[in-house]
């Protein structure tokens, strides 16, 4: 569910570039931040090693 | 020199949404569902497309600025190295000799592996749209009739891959490492 809540920020960015929103950049930075922690999170748990 | 940012803006969606293609094209004709590493670097490609997507969006209403390519080129360059992160962490964990990677190759290459070439190219093609800026007019207003399409074409493939993860990963929180179906459908 985490991925699919991912692609739904992509989305919503995606949206609020379209409308011009003020906070398509915040948006987009946040789902940059989110991604990297489970990045990092996945990095750093080696007992559920992911490929 | 406007049109010319704007189609290679569009050209560059197009291909990320081709990429994207193909790998659930994958997915669903060899039987491989995605793994979590897999998935992540999706959704890295489908960040690289919102800076060229910016770019159009931008330009649909008004005259493309120097802001506008900065900003649009800022994006896939940080969405790109978030990818090739992933991607190279993916290359390293099969790169012991006798390890048979993850999945299918495709063109001898496995899709991670392509996913790497992918990011980098982004960067490389990113870096040289901020230089090629030096050229741009700024009183050009141009009328970009395929912004919508290709919007659109873009919105398509991640409704699908949004809808194949809530499927893998069924009501699971994360996906499982190594997966071989798609949860939501078994009982």
């Amino acid at each position: 569910m985490i991925y699919a809540l991912f692609m739904m920020l992509v989305l919503l960015t995606l949206g609020a570039m379209w409308r011009g929103h003020v906070l398509q950049l915040p948006l987009f930075l946040l789902t940059t931040a989110l991604v990297l922690l489970q990045v990092l999170s996945d990095m750093t748990t080696p007992l559920t090693l992911s490929f | 020199m406007a049109p010319l940012f704007l189609l290679a803006a569009t050209g560059n969606i197009w291909v990320l949404v081709l990429i994207l293609t193909g790998a659930f094209g994958v997915q669903l004709i060899a039987g491989e569902p995605p793994c979590p590493l897999c998935v992540v670097q999706r959704i890295a490609l489908m960040m690289c497309a919102l800076g060229p997507l910016y770019l159009l969006l931008q330009a649909r209403d008004r005259v493309l600025t120097f802001r506008d390519l900065a900003v649009g080129n800022g994006l896939s360059i940080i969405a790109a190295l978030l990818g090739a992160a992933v991607s190279a962490r993916q290359v390293l964990l099969h790169i012991l000799p006798g390890d048979q990677g993850f999945g299918s190759p495709f063109l001898g290459l496995h899709l991670y592996t392509w996913c790497l070439i992918a990011f980098i190219s982004q960067i490389l093609a990113s870096g040289l749209t901020l230089i090629g800026s030096a050229w741009l007019r700024e009183e050009e207003r141009v009328l970009w009739r395929i912004t919508n399409v290709t919007a659109g074409a873009f919105i398509v493939i991640v409704i699908a891959n949004l809808l194949s993860v809530i499927a893998e990963a069924g009501f699971n929180w994360n996906l499982p490492p190594d997966p071989v179906g798609y949860l939501l459908f078994k009982k």
